[in-house]
């Protein structure tokens, strides 16, 4: 980054507030200028607003979100996010083209070499990453974390985290009381069945899943399409949904679910999708989106991929690779 | 057909195995996906027992117990019709133990190896590996030379190459391309630039395809291009003219572990018929699979066969269409198969291992995910490993972290290391390459080489 003085930069971070904040009220595109320090700027305001401002979309995607995440663990998202390339090459060949190019991609690039090895600062930093990754994996979902969200709790046959690791069979099955409890209390024959679960990252159902859910239920309604109750797994792997998309007899049933944490990202959050969900679903009949984190899919994105995604499994009557997109 | 022999003594103690599959399990090396499904040897001693009961049943015999049986499965019947009769005639008699000792003889090449593949059904592969040490898996795969064409002459002695997998959250193909010309800068992508996409949709895969073709051909990269997609979504993008020269597929071991992939040998071959005919591939060699153990498990269509067997499976569905590439993606599929770098290591070794023996250019993706028990350190040992068995390509991401899937592989950085420990060149079209670019230079990196902004 280059230097610049206060003066200039709370100027800038006025403008770039009024823009952003402005943004939120009209969804109008992000005007993003080729100044590498605006757009920290503007990163970093989004961020703190809460922001996924993604410069890296899909093209179907709109480019700039409304507010998605509630409460972000500031010190965790930035470790997280590793997109903030340093380049470290010395004398590149084409130094603006280089930092223009890295701006592209959360991967780690421009990192240089000590002969073919890394630089020392960089490997520790992937060490660091690591080690965040590692905690991720064994961070469990709060308690009463479905009750604050008004979902129905549920739990597998995995007692632990150590058994659900261990035993993916074991996190596949409702236990018999959460078997019951859906059999018996859920709203039947739903079009859509929504199912949260922590997966390999509760992180991911902590922070993105509550936004996404809220995004979902506004436009299924909006649709006249009925969503049954809404459940919340722990220890829970991807089939779980076949066994309550069954129960209820839904339509389509979707699982959204903590992926297992990379180094850039310890909650990222997918969304597997099927038409007629039964025990057994193959996974070729299983759509998905994946990648709904901070510097991916925001989860408002996301749930409007899924609206346009199941408006298709709707019409063709399918899911999974036959569903043509 | 004569009675199989079932049983052994070890120290004292009488063992005796019911079917030539349950001796197959039990004489496997640990792994926690043969525990989980009931299949592995209940301790140290029955793993031996079974490894001997093992050692002396035929490769005859093997051919007459498949593990699953020819009537249910279509891979079992591919491996049965498809055998060379000649060269299976040639060691039919030979016990696993003699065929192991034979692979291992210093007057039996490669070449020697190679000309009896064609008469190996994946059960005797996966039978001698069981009594193969980790070192023997080394020199064994080693001698086999598998050499394939398409844009590139990948397998050669003396040469390792890599697939560059910069793969990116949202496929932003700005990102995708500005990690592949970083890796390239580090002499890296060589076996091919493959993609993963991380939504499996025809235009991202069309626009890949073109991103990375158009690269290719602006600064005339003698390698091949990819995305990972499902092989009917790189079908239709080749239908609406995408420049693709690999088709991709993941593959597994049983029919049902096909159909959990949607796929079928009947879709595989039309696949390869259309890109041999609307591909962009120069050379004959146009397929490229992905495998791993405990696929097949995992959906629940391994039949009561342990994880290795039915990874040998998967290869010979594979050599049906004498692919460029394939490799297992062993640390992939979490602790529940292969729960340590130990197990790991071990799978990564025997993959490659049978992969070539059955004749086909293997690779692998040495990586792991955050919840195994492994790390970094375990993943450069397997590479070093790799490297000694002269395996032909390892993938390579910007140190070695994998954005969009999530999980940890070998890195630009460790691709060129290997060349260095080793002297090791890539593919001799890609080496005249980066000679011509300055980043290589009497069989070494230059100064400028992890600079890509020499190609902006």
């Amino acid at each position: 980054m280059t230097e610049i003085d206060k003066t200039q930069l709370s100027e800038l971070v006025r403008k770039v507030l009024a823009e952003v904040l402005s943004d939120k009220v009209t969804h109008t595109e992000p005007v993003l200028e080729k100044k590498p320090t605006r757009n920290l700027a503007q990163e970093n305001i989004a961020r703190w607003l809460g922001h996924s401002l993604q410069k890296t979309q899909t093209r179907n995607s709109t480019a700039l979100k409304l507010p998605i995440i509630t409460s972000q663990d500031d010190a965790k998202a930035k470790t997280q996010t590793p997109s903030d390339n340093e380049n470290l090459i010395p004398n590149p060949r084409k130094p603006e083209k280089l930092t223009a190019a890295l701006e592209h991609s959360p991967a780690r690039l421009g990192v240089w070499r000590a002969g073919t090895r890394y630089l020392t600062s960089v490997a520790l930093k992937l060490r660091a990453d690591h080690a965040i990754a590692k905690d991720a994996v064994y961070a469990e979902m709060p308690a009463h974390f479905a009750e604050k969200n008004n979902w129905v709790p549920l739990t597998t046959k995995a007692t632990n985290k150590e058994k659900f690791l261990l035993r993916p069979d074991l996190g596949r099955q409702l236990d018999d009381k959460s078997l019951l409890l859906v059999r018996e209390k859920a709203i039947k024959n739903p079009d859509i069945q929504i199912t949260v679960a922590d997966g390999l990252s509760s992180w991911a159902a902590e922070r993105f899943a509550p936004a996404m859910v809220a995004e979902l239920q506004k436009l299924f309604s909006e649709a006249k399409m009925t969503v049954g109750t809404i459940y919340c797994v722990r220890f829970s792997r991807i089939a779980v949904q076949d066994v309550i998309g069954e129960a209820v007899g839904a339509k389509v049933s979707m699982i959204l679910l903590g992926e297992r944490p990379g180094l850039g990202t310890g909650d990222s959050l997918s969304n597997y999708m099927i038409y007629g969900p039964k025990v057994g679903t193959v996974n070729a009949n299983k759509s998905m989106i994946s990648n709904i984190h901070a510097t991916g899919h925001t989860p408002i994105d996301a749930a409007r991929l899924t609206f346009s995604m199941v408006k298709k499994m709707f019409e063709q009557g399918c899911s999974g690779v036959k569903l043509k997109i | 057909m004569r009675l199989v022999k079932l049983s052994t003594e070890l120290k004292g103690t009488h063992y005796n195995f019911q079917t030539v599959k349950e001796v197959l399990a039990k004489a496997n090396e640990p792994k926690s996906g043969d525990q989980m499904a009931g299949l592995a040897a209940k301790d140290a001693r029955e793993r031996v027992a079974a490894k001997m009961v093992l050692s002396d049943i035929t490769l005859g015999e093997l051919r007459e117990h498949p593990v699953v049986p020819y009537e249910k499965d279509e891979i079992t019947r591919l491996a049965e019709d498809s055998l060379d009769l000649d060269a299976f005639n040639k060691i039919k008699n030979q016990t696993v133990s003699q065929f192991r000792e034979w692979i291992l003889q210093d007057t039996v090449s490669g070449q020697n190896i190679l000309d009896i593949s064609p008469g190996l059904t994946p059960e005797m592969t996966s039978a001698v590996t069981k009594l193969m040490t980790n070192m023997d898996l080394v020199v064994g795969g080693r001698k086999i030379r598998v050499v394939v064409k398409c844009n590139s002459t990948l397998g050669l002695e003396g040469r390792i190459s890599s697939r560059l997998q910069t793969n990116h959250p949202t496929d932003d193909v700005k990102g995708i391309i500005a990690g592949a010309k970083e890796g390239l800068s580090y002499g890296t992508g060589d076996a091919v630039i493959g993609i993963n996409p991380s939504t499996d949709r025809v235009d991202s895969c069309y626009d890949i395809l073109k991103a990375t073709k158009d690269m290719m051909e602006r600064w005339r990269i003698p390698t091949q291009n990819c995305v990972l997609a499902h092989v009917t979504t790189q079908m239709r993008a080749l239908e609406k003219g995408a420049p693709l020269d690999l088709m991709f597929q993941s593959i597994g071991g049983s029919q049902i572990s096909n159909e959990e992939f949607g796929v079928s040998i009947k879709l595989l071959d039309e696949a390869y018929d259309m890109t041999l005919k609307k591909g962009t591939a120069r050379g004959d060699n146009v397929m490229y699979f992905e495998t791993g153990e405990g696929t097949a498990l995992s959906a629940n269509g391994h039949h009561g066969a342990d994880q290795l067997t039915m990874e040998a499976r998967s290869y010979a569905l594979a050599r049906r269409y004498k692919p460029y590439l394939v490799n297992s993606v062993v640390g992939f599929i979490g602790p529940e198969y292969l729960y340590d770098s130990k197990q790991i290591i071990r799978a990564g070794l025997e993959d490659h291992f049978m992969g070539k023996l059955m004749g086909i250019s293997m690779g692998c993706d040495d990586c792991y995910t955050n919840h195994a028990v492994a790390d970094q350190n375990d993943q450069e040992d397997l590479a070093v490993l790799l490297a000694a068995a002269g395996v032909n390509y390892l993938m390579s991401l910007p140190m070695g972290d994998d954005v969009m899937l999530n999980y940890q592989s070998t890195s630009f950085h460790d691709n060129a290391t290997l060349r260095t420990i080793f002297g090791y060149k890539p593919t001799p079209e890609f080496e005249t390459w980066m000679e011509r670019m300055g980043i290589w230079e009497n069989g070494r990196l230059t100064a400028k080489a992890g600079d890509p902004s020499i190609f902006m």
